[in-house]
Parts: C-alpha cells; sequence; structure tokens
C-alpha cells in the first residue's frame, strides 16, 4: 500500500456554502456571492490555509424542478475559469483548478484558455477535465442527444490529447488526424510555466477511472466509506500501474464537509440549526435530483423507494449507489435521506471537534483511504475561515500538513512531500 | 470625447504584473476602456486575463476580443455574466469574427453573418432570462430567487437552439458592452460600439450603432473628429514604445466614483426582455 505522508486539500468554492440551506444562515455572506470581493476573500483564505488548490466546479443549466428554477437553493458556481482567474489574480501560491466539460467545446480553444489561465496566473492553473450527460444540458446546447457515455469518454480522452499536443508544442504547429477531431494549427505562445496546466478527473464509472488514469494528477471523488476507499484507491493504483506512472501520481481526494466546534455538543449545535433551515420541499428534490427518480407524489416520511429507483436507473453513478446503500442500510425515509444530500451531497460528512477531525483524516490518510480531501465548508467565510484557523494548525501539529508552500505551482503542491512517502518493503 | 486603447496580442505581455501596470497606466491616462484582442501571431484568449485583472484598483472598462465564429452562446453567455459582475459592470467583448481558425477548429462552421448575429441574439436573451429583480437572498422566506422571474428563454433558431434560462444573474450592465469592427459588416450593426478605420467610414455608421470610434495607431497624433464620431480607439500592434506613449498621455479623469462601462460610453442599459413575461 502507497501512502502519502501528508494531506493535500482543495478547497470546493459553492455559492453559498455547501450545505444546501446554509446560505440563510446569519454569517453567510450570500449577498455577495457574485462580488470579487467575495472570491477574494474566500481566495486569501485558501491561501492563509496553505491548500493545494480552490475548486470551483461547474454546471451548464440552472437548477430546476419541473421546469421551473428552484427559488430555494443560491445560484450554481459562476463560470469557473474566470473565477479562477479572478482568485489568480489575488493570490500568489494557491493553485486554482476549473471544471470544464469536453461536451460542447473545441480542443483548441480550451487549449488557449487554459493556457492563458497558466501563463497569468505564474503556473497555478488546473482543469478538472468532465464530460456532460445531463439533460438539461443538451438543451442548452442545441437539440442533439448525449453521446452514450464509452464514447463520451473517448472523445474526451482524444480532446485531452489534442490540448496536450498544443501545449507542448508551443509555436510550433500541431497536426492532429484522429476519430473526433482533426486540428492543424498552433497557440503561438511560449510553454505554459508548468508546461501543461494540472490535470484532475471527478467521474467514477470505470471510463472515468480510466481516464483518470491515463491523464490525471489529482482526482475529485465522492468516498463516504473507509474499506470502499481504500479499495478505490488500490484499483487507480493498479490502472496506473498499466499506464507506467508510479501509485502517488494521483493524489485522490474524497469530498468532505466539515461541521466544527471547539466541543462535540457545539458542533451538533451548529448541524441542527443547518438542519432546521432546510426547506421540506429542498430535501425531496435533491433525492429526486440525485437518484433520477421524482419522489414528489410521496410523503417524506415514506421509506425511500430503493428497488423501484435502482430499476429505472440501472447504471446509477457510483456516488448515488452508494447513497442508495446507505438508506437502505439505515432504513431512511426520504426526508432522512434528504437532510443527509442537504448536508453534503453524496460526500463524507463530519460534525465534531478540530482533534476529532483530525483522528478521522489521520485515519483515512494512513490507511491509505486517499491522499487528502477537497473540503466543502457549510457556509462562507466563516467556516471556511474556521477550518483555517482551527483545524489546519491541529494537522500540521500532528505533521499531517505542510506548515508551508515549497513550491510555485499547482504540480508542485501536489507532489510536496512525495520524496517522503511510504512504499511497500 | 470617448477614448480606448486596443493591445493586439503581440503587445500584450504574458506576465500579470505587467499586464496589471498597464492597466494602470490606461487608467491614469483617463481611457475609458482597455481592449486585448487577437492579432497575428499569439493565440491569446483575454477572456481569463480580464478576470485576473478585475482586482486592480481602476475605473477602466476591461474588454477580450471573442471569435464569435465558433461560440456557443450558453458559454459565452456565462463566462460574461460571471466577468460582468467581478469587474463591477466593466466588461466588453470585442467581436472577432474567427479568420484564420478553421483548420485549428477543425469542423464545419458556416462562417456567416446570419450565425453571429444569431450566436449574439442567443446571448442576449440568456443575460435577459434573469430578470434585475430575481435576486431575492429573502432569508426567512427561505427563497434565495424568485423563480417567476427566470426564464427559459426557449431559444430555436437555424443554428442554435437554446433553452435557458442561464445560471448566473443578470450582468450589472443588462448586457456587457459589445464593440465591433466595421469588417464585420451586418454584424457590426449588432453592436454598441464600431471601430472604424478611415475617417470616410464613420458616415456609414453613425447614427446606426450607440458610439462610433476612429482606430488611430498609437504615436500617431489624435485626429480632429468629424460629426458622427465619438471618439479615438488607439490600437497598438506590438508593445515597442507603449509605455512610454502610456506615460505621455496623462489627462485628467472626469469621474466620480465607480461607473459601469456603459456609463462611461453614455450607452442605455437595457431592459430584460422578458421583464413583466
Amino acid at each position: 500500500m502507497y501512502i502519502s505522508p501528508q494531506l493535500h486539500f482543495g478547497m470546493f468554492i459553492y455559492p453559498g456554502g455547501h450545505h444546501i440551506a446554509a446560505w440563510r444562515h446569519p454569517e453567510a455572506a450570500s449577498e455577495h456571492v457574485t462580488e470579487l470581493g467575495y472570491f477574494q476573500r474566500i481566495g486569501q483564505a485558501c491561501e492563509r490555509g496553505l491548500f493545494d488548490a480552490l475548486f470551483v466546479g461547474d454546471a451548464l443549466a440552472a437548477r430546476e424542478s419541473r421546469g421551473k428554477v428552484v427559488g430555494e437553493v443560491a445560484i450554481n458556481n459562476l463560470d469557473p475559469v474566470s473565477v479562477c482567474a479572478a482568485v489568480a489574480g489575488v493570490t500568489e501560491r494557491l493553485g486554482v483548478v476549473a471544471t470544464l466539460s469536453t461536451s460542447f467545446h473545441d480542443p483548441f480553444l480550451i487549449a488557449a484558455k487554459f493556457a492563458a489561465l497558466d501563463h497569468y496566473s505564474g503556473g497555478r492553473a488546473g482543469w478538472n477535465v468532465v464530460t456532460t450527460s445531463s439533460d438539461a444540458a443538451a438543451y442548452n446546447f442545441g437539440s442533439e442527444p448525449h453521446m452514450e457515455k464509452t464514447l463520451r469518454y473517448l472523445r474526451a480522452a482524444e480532446f485531452v490529447s489534442v490540448c496536450q499536443a498544443l501545449w507542448d508544442a508551443g509555436t510550433d504547429q500541431v497536426r492532429h488526424r484522429g476519430r473526433f477531431f482533426q486540428v492543424e494549427g498552433s497557440l503561438g505562445l511560449p510553454p505554459c510555466p508548468q508546461g501543461r496546466p494540472a490535470l484532475l478527473q471527478a467521474g467514477g464509472s470505470p471510463s472515468g477511472r480510466a481516464l483518470a488514469a491515463s491523464i490525471a494528477e489529482a482526482i475529485f471523488t465522492a468516498q463516504t466509506v473507509l474499506g470502499p476507499a481504500i479499495e478505490y484507491r488500490q484499483s487507480i493504483h493498479a490502472l496506473l500501474a498499466e499506464q507506467n506512472r508510479p501509485p502517488l501520481a494521483i493524489k485522490i481526494l474524497p469530498g468532505f464537509s466539515p461541521i466544527l466546534g471547539s466541543t462535540m455538543a457545539e458542533a451538533k449545535r451548529k448541524e441542527a440549526e443547518l438542519d432546521e433551515l432546510v426547506h421540506p420541499r429542498v430535501g425531496t428534490w435533491m433525492m429526486s435530483e440525485y437518484l433520477h427518480y421524482p419522489l414528489y407524489d410521496l410523503s417524506p416520511d415514506a421509506p425511500v423507494p430503493v428497488p423501484d429507483i435502482r430499476a429505472a436507473t440501472p447504471d446509477l453513478s457510483p456516488a448515488a449507489s452508494a447513497h442508495l446503500d446507505r438508506c437502505t442500510r439505515e432504513g431512511l425515509s426520504i426526508a432522512q435521506g434528504g437532510r443527509i444530500l442537504a448536508r453534503s451531497r453524496t460526500h463524507q460528512s463530519f460534525v465534531g471537534t478540530p482533534e476529532g477531525m483530525a483522528d478521522h483524516m489521520q485515519t483515512w490518510l494512513q490507511e491509505g483511504g486517499c491522499d487528502g480531501f477537497n473540503l466543502l465548508p457549510a457556509w462562507f467565510p466563516g467556516e471556511l475561515d474556521l477550518f483555517v484557523d482551527e483545524a489546519v494548525p491541529v494537522l500540521q501539529r500532528r505533521g499531517l500538513f505542510r506548515t508551508e508552500y515549497e513550491g510555485t505551482t499547482l504540480r508542485g503542491h501536489l507532489g510536496q512531500g512525495d520524496e517522503s512517502a511510504r512504499f511497500p518493503a | 470625447m470617448i477614448r480606448t486603447l486596443t493591445l493586439h496580442s503581440a503587445a500584450v505581455p504574458l506576465s500579470l504584473p505587467a499586464c496589471r501596470d498597464l492597466v494602470r497606466a490606461a487608467d491614469a491616462a483617463g481611457f475609458d476602456a482597455l481592449f486585448f484582442v487577437r492579432g497575428p501571431g499569439p493565440v491569446l484568449d483575454a477572456v481569463p486575463l480580464i478576470a485576473a485583472l478585475a482586482s486592480v484598483p481602476a475605473g477602466i472598462g476591461l474588454g477580450a476580443s471573442v471569435p464569435i465564429d465558433y461560440q456557443e452562446p450558453f458559454h459565452l453567455a456565462r463566462a460574461y455574466a460571471a466577468i460582468d459582475r467581478l469587474t463591477a459592470g466593466r466588461s466588453a467583448i470585442v467581436l472577432d469574427g474567427g479568420d484564420g481558425l478553421a483548420a485549428a477548429i477543425g469542423r464545419d462552421v458556416d462562417l456567416c453573418t446570419e450565425r453571429r448575429l444569431e450566436c449574439l441574439t442567443a446571448a442576449r436573451k440568456l443575460w435577459d432570462s434573469w430578470e434585475d429583480e430575481a435576486v431575492l437572498v429573502d432569508r426567512p422566506a427561505g427563497l434565495f430567487t424568485d423563480s417567476a422571474r427566470i426564464h427559459r428563454v426557449d431559444h430555436a433558431g437555424r443554428y442554435f437552439t437554446v433553452r435557458g434560462p442561464l445560471n448566473a444573474p443578470r450582468p450589472l450592465q443588462g448586457w456587457p458592452v459589445i464593440v465591433a469592427p466595421l469588417a464585420l459588416g451586418q454584424t457590426a450593426l449588432a453592436a454598441d460600439a464600431v471601430t472604424v478605420t478611415t475617417a470616410a467610414d464613420v458616415a456609414s455608421v453613425a447614427g446606426r450603432v450607440g458610439r462610433v470610434l476612429l482606430d488611430v495607431v498609437v504615436g500617431d497624433a489624435e485626429p480632429a473628429l468629424r460629426p458622427g464620431c465619438d471618439g479615438v480607439n488607439f490600437v497598438a500592434r506590438s508593445s515597442g514604445g507603449l509605455a512610454d506613449w502610456l506615460a505621455s498621455q496623462e489627462r485628467p479623469v472626469a469621474h466620480a466614483g465607480p461607473v459601469t462601462l456603459r456609463q462611461r460610453l453614455g450607452l442605455l442599459r437595457p431592459v430584460s426582455q422578458f421583464a413583466g413575461a
């Protein structure tokens, strides 16, 4: 088992906060979520916290329920590359990772876009490569149906290889003739500070894992139970070996939503406060969306109709399927399942003290469950500040996290500490 | 009189600190906007650049060229919905016809006025899909937005089908300022401001678009302006002498307090076409 000696952190910015109702919290800066100052404050807190990167997710459609925008939830993230560039403008070391789907773009223009972000951030750019499968998104880009999953990922792999060729070529010409793309041209730019922007991947399907093993330097995954997380990480290491890449070439970062207090009681109070803010309709909406099954006509107290949901969508995502497993295991009602999603969607949720959180993270790291986490603060900026001020020092004291940035690039941060990794005898 | 400065990509440094200096110098010299456009040579995507420059304390407008032939309306609308707010309403899109990119894009695209105009029309519908009053942040009621004020756009045209709505609030300017060179023909008439290369061309667009600007090469003397011409767009194709020239341009700045680029250029702010729908 290959173990990272230290944790790596992404920080996932989400307007209004990751707890779906936290925008209603009096301390959440909800009125400011489209202002530069909001992102500036958050970016600078991340840098103070010595995180590897700010992570910006993407969505290509408004959040609707039965044809109408869901007014009870905060807005999606703003355009990720723009947010990343704005934060790069007010930070010096923090990586900036933008999610961007290959589905509705041309590789040449995306290569130019990320080259610009890498140049202007001084080598801190990252691209979380995803593909799009949502019907709502398809309706915003023409009326063609989505490509089938395997084809989508094949296209994505070729898309990335075209970008890599363009970044590597600098001012030289690239001539690519492939299954999906025929590209002839040059970016006409000197090489990026990182050579190529860092690449991340977030799809959990077999196609997603294969793509990650081939191109990625970090994976954002949804893992809530340690045993399966270890197996998942080992499966990625096996795929890396097939690609002749070392196991620590990819840092695996499960999502992690902390609700912290100086005592357990305080943390639980905070959790209860947030639960109270969840509108009853929102829980049902989240369950319906994540499980691809309309639950609106059922009582919120009814048990989750797991067999019907599985029958309706046999190829449910691994994260959604894991949530269904949990609903079955714990005998949850729709409202109870919805509350879990409200807190952290399909990601880990931790309620407790910074020391308890450090114990948890230490176990996950040292048992080989992950290489770090992608943090999902409940609201901004307060819960992020709390993590930076109260939780990071605990991790540093235990030697689990860096006390300074050693490198100046995102790739440098992701690789920091690798030289003292533990390998099997 | 309006004064803007256009830098072709060969004139744009690849370092953010150097670009920040340019913004500060152009702002101090009283320019209304700084436009970063694609020229021969480096393929510079200046959209992330203007986002990175949003934090430079300055009132100057910031524009980036966008190859309109290769844009999806939703992507364009989304990027500028973000950038317009991040720049506090100082953003502009400079239309670029995408010349010379065909082999790099590598798929068949109708390079024509109809497609370009349709892309702009669809993007404007998306910017209008959220009425100005859509964002509530009503904590007691638990409503972040008023969904009755967010509209599907249901654009179904020859080249684009876009259902909408956008997933971002309305730009502070309503629509970002759109600038186009006269060389784009009919497409230019859909812009807020058109740049012309000779004084004689002013008459062909004056009165048909919001603002007309005459291109002048950096270093040349500022000409007297003909009727119908609202100002000058200085153009630098290379960086040689640019810093000195900017330093020589000190002018008093007339604006008190932050204004949007539309306000600086004397352009009206559009009302959402879906207001009251």
